[in-house]
């Protein structure tokens, strides 16, 4: 009985497609969240007759061979690293990424992260640092008698000293981009890193060709859409319900063969 | 034997008896008696092949660019043993699954906005990928970038251009557009077309896995002059959860109708052989 196996495989690639689906849910609120997608790919197929061999019975080539697929696996969970929608909070310290790009966190092992998460804060020495506390780079510090800051959709940031009329540039933000951005590896804590399948980070300034724009005051929400996600949970959930329901037939046929006297 | 089964002991009687009965007419060749038996064990091999075929499908509800199979039955016909046609001649009918057939409708598509996501809305077209083993071909349109720019599927297979190598995305370029003939354009200008192919008999495909097909040496791929390709959206499987399980039930109800067809032929054989062994 091959369609107890095949069947069992399809309701282990739906219970992963379900795990995704709850993890989208469970940050939806969650800053800079990509949502993620579970991908499947049909498994190895078994020749019962090949194609192209002779029928025995006629001489004559088969037109189509008899193929038994053997089932499903799970081939890939990728993000879907769409536009989340921008949120205001008047924070000035919170910038949202429009476009591409990621902001490159230094983490306490001296790794470089990468994130689209941009709340962040001043540390106590007067750097720019994430939530976590955790170096934005490349390190900006705001001078303690700085008034006002603003950052502009290029990535400077003035701060207006006092006695000062002209703002003062006290640094400027980077941004990564990458070959492939859904090879980066997520870390949690709405981190990622790169790995050989994304390629080598390329820095530029916002608003450079192919770079996003960054915009104060703002924060990227997550991409994840309820209304998908629930919809999706539903196509999930039956089709795990029709899988189990091809394992009962299979062990009705198979307890009718049991039964047979 | 006390371990045996009536049926098969009815069966092995029968057969010894036929033979004697045979020895004693001057027959070379016993008449197959227990042939009911075996006609019925070949429809029961084959409609476990045909469960199998619709339980695949099922677990592929949800893969991108999956064809749906069902299994075609036919009949191999044998001449009944010792009994000359036209009298009582009739050929006995066994049931096989010959083949596999694969129904073309096409998926329904879902939009996902991802650029390198491509769909063919015709039924026909196929995309073409270079893997170790040879140029496979996929309806699966989900592709992403690899770590050299190069438009990979998810096995990391390269997908290939109308020049027969793979498509290439220089490192800095963002905008990607895809349009209606298959021409990939970045924002600085075109990077090559999707070759887009079709076969005069998407049968003879085979089925690899990982959602490709292989096409046998002597099908040559036909390239689709304007194959209507959409960005942004993939083609679903093309399975209808209704029809896999309404087939399930009958399968299994036909499975459960054949085993009780070859329970009353055993209870038959044993009767038969009590009933000749009275006359004694």
């Amino acid at each position: 009985m091959r369609s107890l196996h095949i069947a069992g495989t399809g309701m282990m690639a739906q219970q992963t497609n379900v795990e995704v689906i709850s993890n989208n849910i469970a940050n939806m609120s969650t800053t800079g969240y990509k949502r993620r997608r579970a991908e499947f790919q049909d498994l190895i197929y078994q020749n019962l007759r090949r194609v192209g061999s002779q029928s025995a019975d006629t001489g004559s080539v088969l037109p189509s061979g008899a193929q038994v697929g053997l089932g499903v696996k799970t081939g890939a969970v990728y993000r879907i690293s769409e536009q989340g929608s921008l949120s205001q909070t008047e924070n000035r310290f919170d910038i949202a990424i429009r476009g591409n790009g990621y902001f490159q966190i230094t983490l306490p092992s001296g790794e470089t992260a990468y994130t689209r998460d941009g709340t962040f804060a001043l540390s106590p020495e007067g750097q720019m640092v994430t939530a976590d506390g955790y170096v934005v780079q490349p390190g900006i510090t705001i001078p303690a008698a700085a008034r006002d800051v603003t950052i502009n959709a290029t990535g400077e940031v003035l701060a207006k000293l006092d006695g000062q009329v002209e703002p003062q540039n006290v640094g400027q933000l980077q941004l990564a981009i990458f070959a492939n951005e859904t090879g980066l590896e997520a870390i949690g804590d709405n981190l990622l890193l790169a790995s050989p399948g994304s390629g080598a980070a390329q820095q530029a300034a916002p608003g450079s060709p192919g770079y996003g724009q960054v915009l104060q005051g703002f924060v990227e929400t997550s991409n994840v859409n309820v209304v998908t996600e629930i919809t999706n949970l539903i196509t999930a959930q039956r089709a795990y319900e029709m899988n189990s329901r091809v394992i009962s037939a299979s062990d009705e046929m198979l307890s009718t063969l049991s039964r047979l006297r | 034997m006390p371990s045996e089964r009536p049926w098969e002991a009815g069966t092995r009687l029968a057969k010894s008896l036929s033979h004697v009965i045979c020895a004693a007419f001057g027959e070379l060749e016993p008449p197959a008696m227990d042939s009911p038996g075996y006609i019925v064990l070949s429809r029961l091999i084959a409609q476990t092949r045909a469960t199998a075929v619709t339980a695949n499908n099922v677990a592929n509800a949800d893969t991108p660019g999956f064809r749906a199979a069902r299994p075609v039955f036919g009949a191999v016909l044998e001449r009944q043993m010792g009994v000359e046609a036209p009298q009582g001649g009739r050929d006995l009918a066994f049931s096989q699954d010959r083949a596999t057939f694969r129904d073309a409708a096409p998926g329904s598509l879902a939009v996902t906005g991802n650029p390198l996501d491509l769909a063919l809305p015709t039924p026909e077209g196929y995309f073409a990928v270079e893997t170790p083993r040879g140029e496979r071909f996929t309806r699966a349109g989900r592709f992403s970038l690899d770590a050299e720019g190069k438009v990979v599927d998810p096995e990391g297979n390269a997908l290939l251009g109308t020049d027969g190598r793979p498509l290439r995305i220089a490192p800095g370029e963002s905008r990607i557009e895809v349009q209606g003939d298959g021409t990939l354009r970045t924002e600085s200008g075109p990077a090559g077309k999707v070759r887009v192919v079709r076969f005069a008999d998407i049968q003879s495909l085979q089925a690899e896995g990982d959602r490709l097909f292989a096409a046998p040496p002597d099908l040559r791929p036909e390239p689709v002059a304007s194959p209507g390709v959409v960005q942004g959206a993939v083609e679903g499987s093309n399975v209808r959860p209704v029809i896999e399980l309404t087939r399930l039930t009958e399968d299994m109800r036909q499975f459960q109708f054949v085993a009780q067809m070859a329970e009353r032929e055993g209870e038959r054989l044993g009767t038969a052989v009590e009933r000749i062994l009275k006359r004694r």
